[in-house]
């Protein structure tokens, strides 16, 4: 179809990108420059970058954000790292592979809410896992040490299974000659995975982390549900700090410049994604 | 973001040298590990909502302020799916079929939610519509409740599952290219006429894919309607807020019974997706939620 098109198909999507333009592009422009402001709501004062500056001046922020550097490393490497040692080893398994998709697939479609107060009570001091390692009344979640490491872990339980079916499918598209040829060197398991595993699923891989990355920058309910950013403010992630900020001390300059800062680092993940697959095309 | 949206080859010729018990092994042991883990909860959310007794599990289905979560939660995905259906099916026809200037800002701007943590979409709306939010002295000139209410319920489940439905067909409508709806044109179908009986029927599978995984994130999301409800027992909470309220009340057997209900649209939601697969033979679209 021609570029004369232009105008039809823009005509056909206005009545969409009206409502896209009214209830969110309109609203996000406004929550950056309610980031400028004094954040009172009805006679909002322009302070220019005043939250900014408040916000990296403030060891409590500095502290949220080291939490968040955590909670993603922690959720990235091992869900990523296992989540392709188990597709490798899937990838045998020709028979069953609509089985484990949809198996692996259960954490995506259940409400993180109702996994959420599951795990709580997994690690509740009465619950399943002191139980199941004759612990008494240890306090998982109470524990500065531990909280974090279990909330980690659900974020692992709800991210790996994607990872795993993204990765078989990127598996799925390495021709089968390469790996053919590369036996017939004398190549072991080990050279195959490194020289034509490895690059032949250089995008899904980059797709991966990258998206586990953006899950757990966004992530807020299993803090929500299971700490509450404790203990000793060693669970608030970024999310929370911002939904605590709103809700919890109405400083809603400040919680909105700190909703900025998130954005700019989801949107900055997104355009080395986006570097990756262009060098990619390239080559 | 782009998604690898490769169909899966399923002829791969073996491509190891160790014995195949050592491969068996291998292969039941990592599934059998990460099944356990990732069934793990909902073994505990079914043990749990029927440890006292069916009956009980019933009566915490059935008391008032359920059956109005219940009834909130189905009001919210009826408005809020078959909106983001229209949307879609629009929006990556329009992509998918045209050329236009301004088309990858579009792509943008429909994934724009996935970049955008739910909890600040219901930020920017309590900004917006609140009392003391940007129109909220209109709106209450007006009279027009938005905030802790249905319509902020509503609209902030529609921002969350916003791309879902027409990121499942853009890339299947992309492929089917315009060939087909070309000819019915020349033949002299209208445009409706060749929508409803060339488009549509060739991404109908697709369709239904997107549709009931936004359907489970509709009733599943709690981050951005959390901010918007008002928590409002009998009236503004959904599934998901009143699961987390029983929970910190300690009423366990109510709070895995109501949350029983989610893993059991889980499990419906991934039959369906299995099928749909299993029917078509491919896979299809992303699958981020």
């Amino acid at each position: 179809m021609k570029s004369s098109d232009t105008t039809t198909a823009w005509l056909f999507l206005a009545p969409a990108l009206l409502l896209l333009g009214i209830f969110v592009l309109w609203p996000m422009a406004y929550l950056v420059w309610l980031g400028c402001t004094d954040g009172s709501l009805r006679d909002p004062f322009f302070v220019g970058t005043a939250n900014y500056e408040r916000l990296f001046t403030s060891p409590r922020f500095w502290e949220v954000l080291i939490n968040t550097v955590v909670f993603t490393f922690g959720t990235v490497v091992p869900s990523v790292a296992l989540a392709l040692l188990v597709a490798v080893v899937l990838n045998r398994a020709l028979l069953f592979r609509g089985i484990i998709r949809a198996v692996y697939f259960l954490p995506t479609v259940i409400s993180l809410v109702a996994a959420g107060v599951s795990f709580r009570w997994l690690f509740h001091p009465q619950g399943w896992i002191n139980a199941l390692f004759g612990l008494s009344g240890t306090d998982w979640l109470a524990s500065p040490t531990w909280a974090m490491p279990v909330l980690i872990l659900v974020a692992l339980w709800k991210q790996i299974g994607f990872n795993v079916v993204i990765f078989l499918a990127g598996l799925g598209t390495v021709p089968a000659s390469r790996y053919e040829a590369a036996q017939l060197d004398g190549a072991n398991d080990w050279q195959q995975f490194w020289y034509i595993t490895l690059p032949g699923i250089r995008p899904t891989l980059v797709f991966a982390i990258v998206t586990t990355v953006i899950f757990a920058f966004r992530s807020f309910e299993p803090v929500y549900v299971m700490t509450g950013g404790g203990p000793v403010n060693r669970t608030n992630i970024l999310v929370y700090y911002i939904y605590q900020q709103a809700f919890g001390l109405f400083n809603f300059g400040l919680s909105a410049a700190a909703a900025v800062v998130l954005l700019v680092g989801v949107l900055l993940v997104t355009a080395v994604q986006l570097w990756v697959a262009g060098s990619d095309q390239q080559d | 973001m782009t998604a690898t949206t490769t169909p899966f080859r399923l002829a791969k010729p073996d491509t190891t040298t160790e014995p195949t018990w050592i491969r068996w092994s291998l292969i039941g042991t990592a599934l059998l590990f990460l099944s356990l883990f990732l069934f793990v909860p909902l073994v505990v959310v079914f043990y749990e909502a029927l440890q006292k007794g069916v009956g009980l599990y019933f009566a915490a289905l059935i008391e008032p302020d359920a059956r109005s979560a219940i009834s909130l939660t189905l009001i919210a995905a009826a408005i809020s799916v078959p909106l983001n259906l229209v949307f879609g099916l629009v929006a990556s026809w329009a992509i998918a079929k045209f050329e236009f200037t301004g088309k990858s800002v579009l792509i943008t701007l429909i994934d724009l939610p996935y970049a955008v943590s739910p909890v600040i979409s219901g930020l920017i709306y309590v900004l917006i519509f609140g009392a003391q939010g940007f129109l909220g002295p209109w709106l209450q000139e007006h009279d027009i409740k938005i905030l802790f209410a249905v319509p902020g319920i509503v609209l902030a489940t529609i921002f969350v599952t916003f791309p879902f439905i027409a990121r499942e067909l853009i890339p299947l409508m992309q492929d089917q290219g315009t060939e087909e709806e070309e000819t019915a044109i020349s033949l002299g179908a209208t445009g409706w006429q060749t929508f409803r009986m060339i488009t549509l029927p060739n991404v109908k599978w697709g369709l239904l894919y997107g549709v009931i995984l936004c359907n489970a994130r509709a009733m599943g999301e709690f981050g951005a309607v959390s901010v918007v409800s008002g928590h409002i027992r009998g009236l503004t909470n959904t599934v998901p807020l009143h699961i987390e309220i029983l929970y910190n009340e300690y009423n366990y057997v109510g709070a895995f019974a109501v949350a029983s209900l989610l893993a059991m649209l889980a499990l419906v939601t991934l039959a369906v997706k299995s099928l749909i697969e299993w029917r078509t033979g491919l896979r299809l679209g992303n699958e981020k939620l």
